[in-house]
């Protein structure tokens, strides 16, 4: 199994800006069909299972629905095929919902196998080698560490509404109460944040100008030109359909 | 100590630590909300047709609200968590980079002017956020999901015309709420 973990933030920032860029600049179903068949054989060779990005698909087959939905009701493309009141079907909309799916998959998948490849520590050093003063660098790991603990907080509080008598199981029970659960989600957050900055002021942080880290970041000679051959690579593709 | 202490200028910036971490909480709050709203949206049929309105009308409300609370680069942080975190739940994570950014910054620049206590304020507050948000958002839907250009347009406006009211509504009550709470100054 490949670790791709160990590799350099910059190395898989870069292909991931080659996947967007590329999905999004490109008009051919071959080219995003290839780059969703990229992203699906990373995701096996690194983790030996497609399980990661079992939940994304399914979200992102309930969006392709929706681009399959206005295709259907509004595209124009293609020869009519049937029409009935003001409902007219032209032929170029199961192309284009095809189009529209691949693009999105290819956006969403790729950013987020960059997000679960890549630790938060090592996109704060990437960040201040990038000269991000280290107070907002930092802001990286803390968004990560908190997601957890503001996620339990709304839990508790939908619990706290279930003592009531106020069911909050399901997604529809989510759903119902969610007017009620997030004013004290605000005021529990602004508590948080309160003290969470006058503990870390505390600790120094914003003290000294710099910060050292465990495990800092080095780009190797390989990673260097692979991110090289990435941007060469997607120069290229630009050209190609842009010119041809 | 002189760079952890809150730093004024102009009634745009606030740089202290509390502002920072704050936009950090808020902004995952703020995600914590929009993939709820998201999950309504998809279920009901002016979702399904691309139409996200109370999901719109959160994101409009959040963007305004933190803005208001921490300022900048507070507003922005929270902004730009919601819009790199929405990528585990929307395609249109890159058009939110750009959307949410132009929004808080809007919102500093009336609060800036203003003292935010009247309606007007938050009406012309949440006019650039959600004309502004949702031109961005809807040019989004047309490069990424290859809808049709009269579709996009007609649901941006549709989506402007619903999320403004609702979340200028939102916006002021909450503020208050929020002010009178005496959990920020």
């Amino acid at each position: 199994m490949i670790n791709v973990k160990e590799l350099d933030p910059r190395v898989k920032l870069t292909w991931c800006l080659f996947l967007i860029l590329t999905a999004l600049v490109s008009q051919s179903m071959v080219q995003n069909g290839v780059l969703l068949f990229c992203i699906v054989v990373i995701e096996i060779m690194t983790q030996k299972s497609l399980q990661r990005l079992k939940v994304p698909a399914i979200l992102l087959l309930l969006v392709g629905s929706q681009i399959l939905i206005i295709n259907l009701l509004f595209g124009r493309a293609g020869t009519l095929l049937f029409s009935w009141g003001f409902l007219s079907i032209y032929s170029g909309f199961i192309s284009a919902a095809i189009m529209g799916f691949l693009r999105i998959s290819v956006i969403s998948l790729g950013a987020i196998q960059f997000a679960c490849n890549t630790d938060a520590t090592d996109i704060a050093q990437m960040l201040i080698k990038w000269h991000v003063p280290y107070r907002y660098a930092m802001l990286v790991p803390i968004t990560a560490r908190f997601f957890p603990v503001m996620v339990n907080e709304y839990k508790s509080i939908c619990d706290s509404h279930s003592v009531r008598g106020v069911p909050c199981d399901t997604v529809m029970e989510h759903i119902k109460n969610l007017p009620a659960a997030m004013l004290p989600l605000i005021y529990r957050a602004l508590r948080i944040s309160n003290d969470a900055s006058l503990s870390i002021e505390l600790r120094g942080y914003g003290r000294y100008d710099t910060r050292s880290f465990n495990k800092p970041i080095e780009m190797s000679t390989f990673e260097g030109i692979a991110i090289l051959l990435i941007i060469i690579a997607y120069i290229s593709l630009l050209l190609y359909t842009v010119f041809l | 100590m002189e760079k952890e202490q809150a730093l004024v200028k102009g009634n745009i910036f606030k740089t202290d630590t509390k502002s920072l971490i704050g936009g950090v909480i808020m902004g995952i709050v703020f995600v914590i909300a929009c993939q709820i709203t998201g999950q309504i949206d998809d279920m009901l049929p002016t979702g399904k047709m691309g139409m996200y309105l109370i999901n719109g009308t959160v994101w409009a409300f959040f963007t305004a609200l933190i803005t208001l609370i921490y300022k900048q680069p507070g507003g922005i942080i929270a902004a730009e968590v919601e819009a790199l975190v929405s990528v585990s739940y929307s395609p249109l994570w890159v058009s939110f980079i750009f959307a949410n950014g132009i929004g808080t910054i809007w919102v500093s620049i009336i609060a800036a002017k203003y003292d935010m206590t009247k309606w007007s304020h938050h009406i012309l507050a949440q006019a650039g956020v959600c004309i502004l948000g949702n031109i961005i958002v809807g040019i989004g839907m047309l490069f990424i999901f290859g809808i049709p250009v009269n579709v996009a347009i007609i649901e941006t406006l549709i989506t402007i015309g619903v999320t403004w009211p609702l979340a200028t509504i939102l916006t002021k009550k909450v503020y208050e709420a929020v002010k009178k709470s005496g959990l920020v100054k």
